[in-house]
């Protein structure tokens, strides 16, 4: 073999082992930046399996309680006046007469969670004999 | 201003309702799911209207001396203690007065008597008063051996206090799954347990619904502790002889009390206690519910209709 025959296959060897590393690391070089896109999308909360995952036990979910948001209100009030005439010891009643009434029964007003339909409104606490 | 979850259910013959701060989120969803839990077993072992309950077994067991479950001796020791603060008159031991007067099965859905009906019947103003020979007294518990000894045959009612009971037992277990100063309420048929209030926060407004009087409406503030309503007209029936009865009995006469009230809602540090003092009061008769009320404050509403706030610095009155 001459000398320029000898070159020349030294020349192609080299090339092919550079064309290989390049092929190599462009392999590791997409490889990582996959892994650094799903790492980014893990930490974002955006993992598509696990979203999916929680999307059907929610919807597997029954719904055990009736959820309603009431506000509870200030009312004004006229004080009874002939319990205290009786009692003598309630605080607060002013004197002689029927009782009468300011305002309206207080209803639970109802805010508007992200939800339809409306559920029904809630009672008022309230204690009764049972 | 408070915004709350709700929910509500039948159980134990009456109507449970819940209320939580919807702010407290997951725990609040557990909370409300782990009390209607707790009370549905609460109801299966102390339901006197359920052949296989834990009460019926030991009411019917011919044993003196019985094993019983933490909860069972819960329930009798907050019984006993209830007499004992009552003077007898919250007796735990008239379930068979109760049976005899008609009460036998239990009446969740079943209308009472018009309240016109009830009241025409107590024309005289009679106090109860304790049996003297205060059967309750032979009711022994042993902590150490979790075991109650008393005499067979001895039938014990859950009625006086299980539901005041009941209503403290989930707020002791919202106090461990809820964030500290989370405001809720409680309600078990009218015994009403409510959070401690936090900084910052309103208090509790709840209203009152007497019988009779029903279009006037009272309202209690509470800064936390209990109120409880003990009252004749929701479960009143005709007797086997057409008489009308309730179940208040007095222990005296293993009879329907008749003492000139018709109703009390009694403000206490424990729903158990407001229960007993509401029920102490109104077989007290007025004259000692008057004093028992102005304590700690409360309603009386008597037979003519006479509604009696006790203590209003924690009341308003509207209609």
């Amino acid at each position: 073999m001459t000398m320029a025959a000898k070159m020349n296959k030294t020349t192609k060897a080299i090339a092919r082992r550079r064309s290989a590393e390049r092929v190599a690391m462009l392999s590791v070089a997409g490889f990582l930046i996959i892994v650094a896109i799903l790492a980014w999308r893990l930490q974002s909360g955006l993992d598509p399996v696990v979203n999916a995952g929680a999307q059907n036990t929610a919807d597997r979910q029954p719904v055990v309680h009736r959820r309603l948001i009431i506000k509870r209100k200030v009312v004004t009030a006229i004080v009874d006046q002939p319990v205290a005439r009786e009692t003598g010891s309630a605080a607060g009643a002013t004197g002689g007469g029927q009782q009468t009434a300011s305002s309206a029964p207080p209803q639970p007003v109802a805010s508007a969670p992200a939800q339809a339909p409306a559920p029904a409104p809630a009672p008022a606490p309230t204690t009764s004999a049972s | 201003m408070t915004e709350f979850a709700f929910t509500e259910f039948d159980l134990m013959g009456t109507r449970i309702r819940f209320w939580i701060d919807q702010n407290s989120g997951h725990a609040g969803s557990t909370a409300l799911a782990s009390g209607e839990r707790f009370l549905r077993n609460f109801d299966r072992r102390l339901s006197r209207f359920r052949p296989d309950s834990e009460l019926s077994a030991l009411n019917a067991n011919p044993a003196e001396t019985v094993a019983v479950s933490p909860l069972m001796f819960r329930f009798l020791r907050s019984a006993i203690d209830a007499a004992e603060r009552s003077d007898g008159l919250v007796d735990p031991t008239l379930l068979s007065a109760v049976e005899a007067a008609g009460y036998r099965e239990s009446r969740a859905g079943v209308s009472p008597l018009p309240i016109a009906e009830v009241l025409a019947v107590g024309n005289s103003a009679v106090p109860a008063g304790p049996n003297p020979e205060a059967p309750w007294k032979s009711i022994k518990l042993d902590r150490d051996d979790r075991t109650v000894t008393r005499p067979p045959g001895l039938m014990i009612d859950s009625g006086g206090s299980g539901k005041g009971l009941a209503a403290d037992m989930v707020a002791e277990l919202w106090q461990q799954l809820l964030p500290e100063g989370t405001s809720y309420i409680v309600d078990c048929g009218g015994d009403m347990r409510v959070g401690p209030q936090s900084a910052g926060s309103a208090p509790y407004e709840i209203g009152v619904k007497t019988s009779p009087a029903p279009a006037r409406e009272l309202k209690l503030t509470l800064s936390g502790g209990a109120v409880a309503t003990s009252g004749i007209g929701n479960r009143s029936w005709l007797d086997g002889e057409g008489r009308v009865a309730h179940h208040l009995i007095d222990p005296s006469t293993g009879k329907p009390a008749w003492t000139g009230i018709a109703s009390v809602t009694a403000i206490g540090d424990t729903a158990l206690q407001a229960e007993t003092i509401a029920k102490t009061a109104l077989l007290s008769g007025a004259p000692r519910a008057r004093t028992l009320l102005a304590e700690r404050g409360g309603v009386m509403v008597d037979f003519d209709g006479v509604v009696t706030p006790l203590n209003p610095t924690q009341m308003a009155v509207a209609a």
